[in-house]
């Protein structure tokens, strides 16, 4: 149908030129026409051709056809076609391709034409040239029939007035070259993708992707083929394609180029990566393909005689061809002197030009491609791959919106698929420092944030601080968001890390930073229970009261009730905080908190002040089971059935602590998880209640042995002690060897387990009383801590205490507070940490660490030495108040009886010096050695009869000097001493052996010195000391010696 | 003297037999760098000469292979069959068919000839059945050829043959000795001896740069790729956070991207020895059940669309029937009436 028209449209054009050149052309024509014959005709239209005049030839030829049409004679016909033949070629060179068309398709369609072939050839480009693609089809498709089934021999006969031409001989037209076949094949491929015949044009590619040379044409096909797969789809055939135009040179071709982006576009949309992958990496860079272009241009042109482009620098060469840039500058001349006409630019070089200008007038398009290569690499989890892609675009152009997404990538990639978390925090760190601005710095953060939470690093969140602090804010709802986010994980970050001071900061920055955030609640609430953790418990109390009343229906509000609760108990208002607990149980029986709520109770009940009344005891046991039967968590339960346990205990049921002990032992709840040793520990308590020590100390040892090598087994630690504490009082010297005897056997079985072994070696230390010895030697060789549990570096405390070295204090307090924040083997670590950064002078630190440690163990017996040491450093400080406030305090402390206030008493005594009190410190000084001889084994009482004699030798007494150095060496809890060898050198050999020899006479000493300032004091009553029988007799005086 | 005669052709004739039934050697035809061709029976290359016989004469004549442009060998074997055999993998079938052959033709590689690809094909079935000892063999050939890429194949093969055995100082030093401009090659054999060295992380990355910097160096390229899915194996030990996806998808690609290559057809080895087909045939079937539920579904609407059309119609088929028997009633009552 198509053919018809153009045919048709050509039939037209032809009468259309013949009426012109019969009507409108020259006189000669028309004057020829009655007067030449069609033998002239030829030689006139022969001659114009032969003179390149082409258009002349071409009317002759017009009119030479024109009138021998209606021959048949053979001839006649035979020349007539070879007119149109060469009519066919002028018209195509003239680039009168519809006429040309014309004029072939007669030929072709008329008998005796001897180069159908070619004829056929030349018809197919003028259609392809006219872009009449389906008839360019069409003819093609015919001339590859026609060369396969050619019509070799043919001969003309006579029937009638029927003339056969089909059987004139005629000579053989050479069959198409394989180059011939190539170009034809390749038009024909060519017009069917113009027509959109896609499945039609792959046979065709396919041809010349088969046989030609040409590494261009060949790849240009390869290229097209896959365009046609696209567009059919077919995209499983794509990949037969890829490899074979990986394998030739048409990279450089910009046509293939620009064919290349459109196919990997299209396959990337459509999902298809391993098709598309390949096919962005032979993708040439825009400025590369562009000067590989270029100068193939310039070559193309020189080798058409054209001169390179304007501006260009010649080449040598070229300045040969072309002339220097003075014959350039003059215009060209024709022989007339008239400017020479501009040379035809060929078809080729037009092309080409088009093409580069085509590709110029592209956006860049590297980095894009570079882009979707990295995205195709991470889709295919090729995540190293999209790395490197991602980064060189990242680095190309950070800020732009594809730059932006790729620090993105980067950073999520290489914290969620690489676990290269060093990398991404230099990426990140590096972005979010040089660009404040926008979403992304604070998508980075956000992303780190939550890796660091993730990972248990919540220190880490700490280090985002900075950047934060300096993004620039905005009121854009979601940068806010964001924002309000980041610097909320801030606190959390600090209540996690204990650093509640910092934590309640932060909390209350987001509740006044960002008020009405989508964290609003959540910060009130942690606000509120980092005041809690500070044991602010009056603002803890209000801020949980604020969340119940601004959030009524939010998920923390039972948590509010119950915390508020605990905040009441802080307050000792404990009637209201039992209040509290059982609105939380009667209102939220399904809430988390419940349990927790009735073990609160629980313990309230237990304490029997609140409620006194006779089932107090009941109430309390009714809680914990409450709270132990709704616990959902490992901790909830444990802790329900230990407190029974504890109240069980102190009601002597031991069949009951046994009950609970073993529902919790055995409860599919924890499985694996329970503090199966604390069970045993109960267990093996109850057993010794019970007298039947054997099985206690079996329990316990088998329960070491068995839970020793875990670490998180606490349990275990306080069997230990248990254990040393029945070896010493209830076993017998038989059975004491035999546990001895037990455990070195566990021990060598245990050489794999340090944790158990080291747990071993401690309790053997201490059932030997070598404890010192070892804490001495795992000082010395146990570099790694991470096996050690709480007795373990409670034993190297004590051993570092003794020798004086802090070097590992730090490290030992840390690996508590991070690993056994309960355990109470940490107040050793406190008391090594703190006399370490003493000794160091950081009298902050030392302060520091007292309060904490103070925190957690308050006015317990053995933490007496923190309020004595912060004394001390006040003291050191000149805090002449506060030391004296600090000391004085001790004297008051019931548990701190004795040694500590034999030493607070001596301290006072230098208070009082420092502050120039000589007379109150003697008192003082006095006082330690009257009153405390028998504690510490006599130290500070002889610290304080030096410190006496040296106030003395200030306030000028000598003989008092003298008296307290005598008395000194008659005092037999002191006298063998270290400090008595001041003493002795003070008094001399003589008066020493004196002293000595009337001592092993069975003599004894009365000496009485008195200072009159002390006993009006008033604060430090001295007092007054008989000894040996001897009556006081120096009252007023200052000293007197009655030997 | 007619007898003479007689006595001399048949002593003659007699020569001319005995020479024909001796002579050995590879037939070829051998064109001289002056373009003078000559068939000859080649006998062996000593040193660098190319030792042959003219046809019909058991001479030896030593030539300078310098002096000789090029071979032609006249090698039988069923070319079509031999590459489809390559391409499935089918490294023996490749030996049995061309390796007798080629044991005869690989002396002279250093010598242009036309079965230089041959060659190349034969090497690289050798590698991939680990036959290091006759790869090692190919591979000197390819070295000795004055084709730099061919050149450079060899080079590289020996590495990585060194890298097979374990001999990692040799594979160094093969690096070291490659042309200055082998840049991907370079990198290549560094990535290779990175994963040796028990690194594929840092090998990993070199192959980057290759493909970033040689996107269309496709020999190295392939070799390269296929690497980084062993080097994505051996992360899957050390670092969980890496699949066997990533080697399986590599592997994938490679088989995908350079089929018809022996480096393909390894990749195909290793994808499918990870699971690749089970992965393939379980998304087909799940994207094949997914068209099906779409099918069904849109079914099911059509069947929904069609009865609600049909209920329609016979709502309006009802209300015309209505409308048309309270016409007819009107009509009836009319004329009645009328």
């Amino acid at each position: 149908m198509m053919l018809a028209k153009k045919a048709g449209r050509i039939s037209v054009i032809r009468q259309i030129i013949l009426a012109a050149a019969l009507l409108m052309g020259t006189a000669t024509l028309v004057k020829a026409q009655d007067q030449i014959t069609a033998g002239e005709m030829i030689k006139f239209g022969m001659r114009a051709m032969e003179q390149q005049r082409y258009s002349e030839a071409v009317d002759w030829f017009y009119q030479y056809i024109s009138e021998v049409e209606e021959s048949k004679a053979p001839r006649v016909v035979a020349i007539a076609q070879d007119i149109r033949f060469k009519m066919g070629t002028i018209l195509i060179q003239e680039k009168r391709f519809d006429e040309a068309a014309s004029v072939l398709q007669d030929y072709i369609d008329l008998p005796l034409a001897d180069k159908p072939r070619q004829a056929m050839k030349m018809l197919s480009t003028c259609y392809f040239d006219t872009e009449a693609f389906e008839e360019c089809a069409s003819v093609v498709s015919n001339a590859l029939w026609y060369d396969e089934n050619p019509v070799l021999e043919a001969s003309v006969s006579t029937k009638g007035d029927e003339v056969d031409y089909s059987k004139v001989k005629m000579e053989q037209e050479a069959p198409f070259t394989k180059e011939e076949l190539t170009s034809l094949n390749m038009m024909m491929a060519e017009s069917y993708f113009n027509i959109s015949e896609y499945r039609r044009c792959i046979p065709a590619y396919s041809y010349v992707i088969e046989h030609s040379l040409d590494d261009q044409r060949k790849g240009y096909a390869i290229m097209q083929v896959i365009n046609a797969l696209i567009e059919i789809p077919d995209f499983d055939r794509i990949l037969e394609y890829v490899p074979q135009l990986y394998r030739t040179d048409a990279r450089y071709d910009i046509r293939v180029n620009l064919a290349l982006i459109n196919a990997a576009d299209a396959l990337y949309e459509e999902g298809e990566y391993d098709s598309a992958l390949p096919l962005y990496r032979m993708i040439m860079p825009r400025d590369e393909l562009v000067a590989y272009q270029e100068a193939r241009l310039r070559d193309m042109k020189i080798a058409f005689g054209l001169a390179p482009d304007e501006g260009a620098e010649l080449t040598e060469a070229e300045m040969l061809i072309f002339g220097g840039p003075e014959e350039e500058a003059a215009p060209a001349k024709g022989a007339e002197g008239e400017a020479a006409a501009e040379p035809e630019i060929p078809k080729e070089v037009q092309q080409l030009e088009r093409l580069i200008a085509s590709l110029k007038g592209l956006p860049p398009y590297e980095l894009n491609i570079k882009y979707r290569m990295a995205d195709l690499y991470k889709t295919v989890e090729r995540f190293w791959e999209a790395l490197k892609y991602f980064e060189v675009v990242y680095r190309e152009d950070p800020t732009t919106e594809v730059g932006e997404r790729c620090i993105y990538e980067l950073v999520d990639m290489l914290l969620e698929n690489l676990n290269e978390l060093e990398k991404a925090e230099v990426m990140a760190h590096e972005h979010m420092g040089k660009f404040k601005e926008g979403m992304t710095p604070r998508q980075l953060a956000y992303m780190l944030t939550g890796y660091y939470q993730k990972h248990e690093m919540m220190p880490t969140i700490k280090t985002l601080k900075p950047y934060l602090d300096g993004f620039v804010r905005t009121n854009e709802s979601r940068i806010v968001q964001y924002d309000t986010e980041l610097y909320f994980m801030q606190a959390v970050s600090d209540l996690v890390g204990q650093k509640y001071e910092e934590a309640e900061v932060g909390f209350k920055y987001v509740l006044d930073e960002f008020p009405d955030s989508h964290q609003e609640a959540n910060a009130m609430y942690w606000y509120a229970m980092s005041q809690l953790f500070l044991q602010k418990y009056t603002d803890g109390e209000a801020s949980f009261n604020a969340y119940i009343q601004k959030f009524p229906t939010e998920q923390y509000v039972d948590e509010c009730y119950f915390q508020g609760g605990v905040c009441l108990f802080g307050q000792e208002k404990y009637s209201e905080a039992m209040d509290r607990f059982t609105h939380v149980i009667e209102t939220y029986p399904n809430s988390s908190i419940y349990p927790e709520a009735c073990s609160m109770r629980g313990d309230l009940y237990a304490a029997g002040e609140v409620y006194a009344e006779y089932d107090y005891i009941e109430r309390a046991l009714a809680d914990y089971d409450n709270a132990y039967k709704s616990a959902t968590r490992i901790n909830q339960g444990t802790y329900a059935t230990f407190q029974a346990a504890a109240v069980y205990e102190a009601e002597d049921k031991y069949d009951e602590i046994l009950s609970v002990v073993k529902r919790y032992e055995s409860d599919e709840r924890w499985k694996g998880e329970a503090d199966i040793a604390k069970a045993l520990f109960w267990i093996g308590k109850t057993l010794i209640q019970k007298k039947e020590y054997d099985e206690a100390v079996e329990t316990y040892v088998n329960a070491i042995i068995e839970y020793g090598d875990d670490l998180r087994q606490d349990g275990v630690d306080q069997m230990v002690t248990e254990l040393v504490k029945i070896n010493r009082i209830f076993l017998d010297t038989e059975a004491r060897e035999r546990l001895i005897e037990e455990l070195l056997t566990a021990r060598d079985e245990a050489k794999e387990k340090e944790t158990l072994d080291l747990r071993l070696r401690v309790t053997l230390a201490k059932l030997q009383e070598t404890e010192l010895e070892l804490g001495a030697e795992l000082l010395e060789t146990l570099e790694d801590l991470d096996n050690a549990s709480p007795p373990v570096l409670a034993v190297i405390c004590d051993a570092s205490f003794e020798e004086k070295d802090y070097s590992r204090a730090e490290e030992i307090l840390r690996i508590f507070i991070n690993k056994f924040e309960d355990s109470d083997f940490m107040r050793a670590a406190y008391k090594l940490r703190a006399f370490g950064q003493y000794q160091e002078k950081d009298y902050e630190g030392v302060l520091s660490t007292i309060n904490d440690a103070q925190a957690l163990y308050g006015t317990d017996f053995d933490v007496a030495w923190a309020q004595l040491l912060k004394a001390q450093v006040q003291l050191d400080q000149g805090e002449i108040a506060l030391a004296r406030e600090s000391n004085m305090s001790i004297l008051t402390v019931p548990a701190w009886r004795g040694v500590p206030v034999a030493q607070a008493t001596y301290q006072l005594g230098q208070v009082e010096e420092r502050a120039g009190n000589l007379e109150k410190a003697f008192g003082f000084f006095q006082r330690t050695y009257f009153q405390y001889k028998g504690h510490a084994g006599g130290y500070w009482a002889a610290e304080a009869y030096l410190a006496s004699a040296e106030i003395l030798k200030k306030m000028g007494r000598e003989n008092d000097v003298r008296n307290t150095y005598r008395a000194l060496l008659f005092d037999p809890y002191v006298n063998t001493l270290p400090q008595a060898a001041k003493a002795r050198a003070y008094l001399g050999a003589a008066e020493t052996a004196e002293i000595a020899a009337y001592i092993d006479a069975g003599g004894t000493t009365n000496f009485t010195i008195a200072v009159e300032a002390e006993m009006k004091s008033g604060s430090a009553p001295a007092p007054k000391q008989e000894k040996a029988g001897k009556p006081e007799t120096a009252e007023e005086s200052s000293t007197e010696e009655n030997a | 003297m007619k007898r003479f005669l007689i006595t001399l052709i048949a002593l003659s004739s007699l020569s001319a037999v005995a020479e024909e039934a001796v002579q050995t050697g590879t037939p070829a035809v051998l064109e001289a760098i002056n373009g003078k061709k000559i068939k000859a029976m080649l006998q062996r290359m000593e040193d660098d000469k190319l030792v042959f016989q003219p046809v019909k004469s058991t001479r030896d004549i030593p030539v300078p292979a310098s002096k000789v442009k090029s071979l032609e060998f006249f090698p039988k074997y069923d070319e079509t069959a031999v590459g489809e055999m390559f391409a499935a993998g089918n490294f023996q079938g490749v030996i049995d068919a061309v390796g007798p052959m080629m044991d005869e033709f690989v002396q002279y590689m250093q010598i242009k000839n036309n079965v230089r690809d041959l060659c190349l094909l034969t090497y690289n079935s050798y590698k991939s059945l680990n036959d290091y000892e006759n790869a090692s063999r190919y591979a000197q050939a390819l070295i000795s050829t004055d084709d730099e890429a061919l050149q450079l194949t060899g080079q590289v093969g020996l590495a990585q043959i060194a890298l097979a055995q374990g001999d990692l100082e040799r594979a160094a030093q093969i690096k070291e000795s490659l042309p200055s401009d082998a840049d991907a090659a370079m990198l290549y054999l560094t990535a290779a001896l990175q994963r040796a060295h028990g690194d594929p992380k840092e090998a990993i990355q070199t192959v980057t740069d290759i493909i970033e910097q040689h996107p269309n160096d496709v020999d190295i390229l392939s070799a390269s790729e296929l690497l980084i899915a062993y080097c994505y194996l051996d992360m899957t030990g050390t670092n969980s956070v890496i699949s066997t996806n990533s080697a399986m998808n590599t592997a994938r690609q490679v088989k995908n991207m350079y089929a018809g290559t022996a480096v393909a057809v390894n990749a195909a080895a290793l994808w499918t020895k990870l699971g690749g087909p089970d992965v393939e045939a379980a998304q087909a079937a799940e994207a094949e059940a997914q068209e099906a539920e779409r099918a069904a579904a849109a079914a099911e609407a059509e069947k929904y669309r069609a009865e609600k059309q049909a209920q329609r119609e016979a709502e309006k088929a009802a209300e015309a029937a209505a409308a048309a028997n309270a016409n007819l009633t009107n009509n009836v009552t009319t004329t009645e009436s009328e």
